[in-house]
């Protein structure tokens, strides 16, 4: 399946993703520049993006530990997430995302 | 940054309070604490309401406190007794402020909030300190150069130990075992286990452990102020990870931290432990233990501070060994965002 990304220069990527991997690591193995410091643990986010296009209602919600970090971030809009929380499935084919701008 | 003042912080030690004037900076105010005849602990604002001067720098007679400068006396209610050289006293000659205090645990404890909301029922306890089968050991008084979140954020990690306290508390058994982190109301709880490993050194000069151990770590962070560290082992394969602790060494270190100011805290610590009930000898050996752990901690955390103070442009990084210290700044935020809430409502 194929996931479309923008990144900070407004660029559009296809990337093509494997269920069962996060979105951070699709994102993260193509070579995009997404910090995830923590690897994918919900302790850091540096894998904030948006979903674009009405994703944010289609993909599984936050939980409580992923909605704090949220609230504790920077340029955090309604469909901001972190996208080490988001698992690929076949529902998500074609899902639109955009990354956060980069933290000072 | 704000500190939440609706809830109780430790003062002092209670052997520390006394029929003198004991001086104290608690959320950057002077207070001014002491004991009264009937062996009541009364704290003031350490101020004199005439001329300012610290009522600290006066005398106890009595109940009373007589300020050194013109000798204006207030009783321990606050109010105002005595002006030398009038007969009049005003109705506003009292006090500047009163705050609830409370003794527990060889502590007294201040209300630095709003007093109608202090309630004494909400003050910490550790059912174990009042367990004869255990023995309770009261530290010291820790002056920490930094800001209370620094200590405990260090207080919601155990991934620190193994290299900070390496003659102590650590372990190179523990480098690499994941943490994990969960929320109960307002605690934070950070904990792991380390299975089948040999015993940390502290543990092995008190444990009598013959091979290696099962160990566990439980950082309970009851906000804004306390840590519990519940830690302790037994032998392998006796089932402490499943619940057996029947033959096991177990100590709960606590901590009740108090800020100063924005950058000096507080920390009142002491130990509570399943073995040998008061011995006063071996509780002053752990206490040692402690003493240089924590040395330890406060040469890491003050050099910390310093560099946090500096200001640098960039983000410190962040790591999946973080999760407790992330919850833990988050709840503080929430409720500071409470009590200003809850403040304004009233105001």
């Amino acid at each position: 399946m194929d996931i479309i990304i923008t990144d900070r220069e407004g660029k559009v990527h296809e990337l093509s993703a494997e269920p069962g991997w996060s979105l951070m690591e699709v994102i993260r193995e193509a070579g995009m520049p997404i910090k995830a410091e923590c690897g994918g643990f919900c302790a850091c986010a540096t894998c904030h993006i948006y979903l674009d296009d009405g994703w944010i209602d289609r993909v599984p919600s936050a939980n409580e530990e992923e909605a704090e970090l949220l609230d504790m971030a920077f340029d955090i809009e309604k469909n901001s997430r972190l996208c080490c929380q988001i698992t690929m499935t076949s529902e998500l084919d074609g899902l639109r995302a955009t990354l956060a701008p980069d933290e000072l | 940054m704000a500190f939440l003042r609706n809830c109780w912080y430790v003062a002092a030690w209670s052997r520390e309070v006394g029929r003198w004037l004991t001086a104290r900076t608690i959320l950057e105010e002077k207070v001014v604490l002491y004991r009264t005849e009937g062996d009541e602990v009364v704290a003031f604002l350490d101020v004199c309401p005439h001329r300012l001067l610290p009522l600290s720098k006066g005398r106890l007679k009595g109940d009373s406190i007589e300020c050194g400068y013109h000798g204006v006396t207030f009783g321990c209610d606050g109010k105002c007794e005595r002006i030398p050289g009038q007969s009049n006293i005003p109705p506003s000659a009292e006090v500047a402020k009163k705050y609830p205090v409370a003794e527990r645990m060889g502590m007294v404890w201040i209300w630095m909030g709003a007093p109608e909301l202090a309630d004494e029922n909400d003050i910490f306890d550790l059912t174990q300190y009042h367990n004869p089968e255990w023995s309770v050991a009261h530290g010291d008084a820790l002056e920490y150069k930094c800001n209370y979140l620094l200590l405990a954020d260090n207080l919601c990690d155990p991934a620190h130990v193994t290299f900070v306290h390496q003659t102590t508390l650590g372990s190179e058994a523990g480098e690499d075992v994941p943490v994990e982190t969960v929320k109960e109301g307002n605690t934070i709880i950070t904990y792991r286990w380390i299975i089948d490993a040999p015993p940390i050194p502290i543990f092995q000069k008190f444990g009598n452990f013959k091979g290696n151990v099962d160990r566990w770590h439980y950082y309970n962070w009851h906000a804004p102020n306390i840590a519990i560290i519940d830690f302790g082992s037994a032998d392998t394969g006796t089932g402490a990870p499943e619940g057996n602790r029947n033959d096991c060494i177990h100590i709960y270190a606590c901590h009740f931290m108090t800020p100063v100011d924005e950058t000096t805290t507080i920390d009142y610590w002491m130990h509570v432990k399943n073995f040998k009930p008061q011995d006063p000898t071996l509780d002053e050996q752990i206490s040692d233990q402690f003493r240089i752990a924590f040395a330890e901690d406060k040469e890491i955390l003050d050099a910390c501070q310093e560099e946090e103070s500096r200001g640098y442009e960039w983000q410190p990084l962040r790591l999946a060994i973080d999760k407790g210290s992330n919850r833990m700044r988050h709840l503080i935020k929430q409720l500071l965002a409470e009590e200003s809430e809850s403040t304004s409502g009233q105001g």
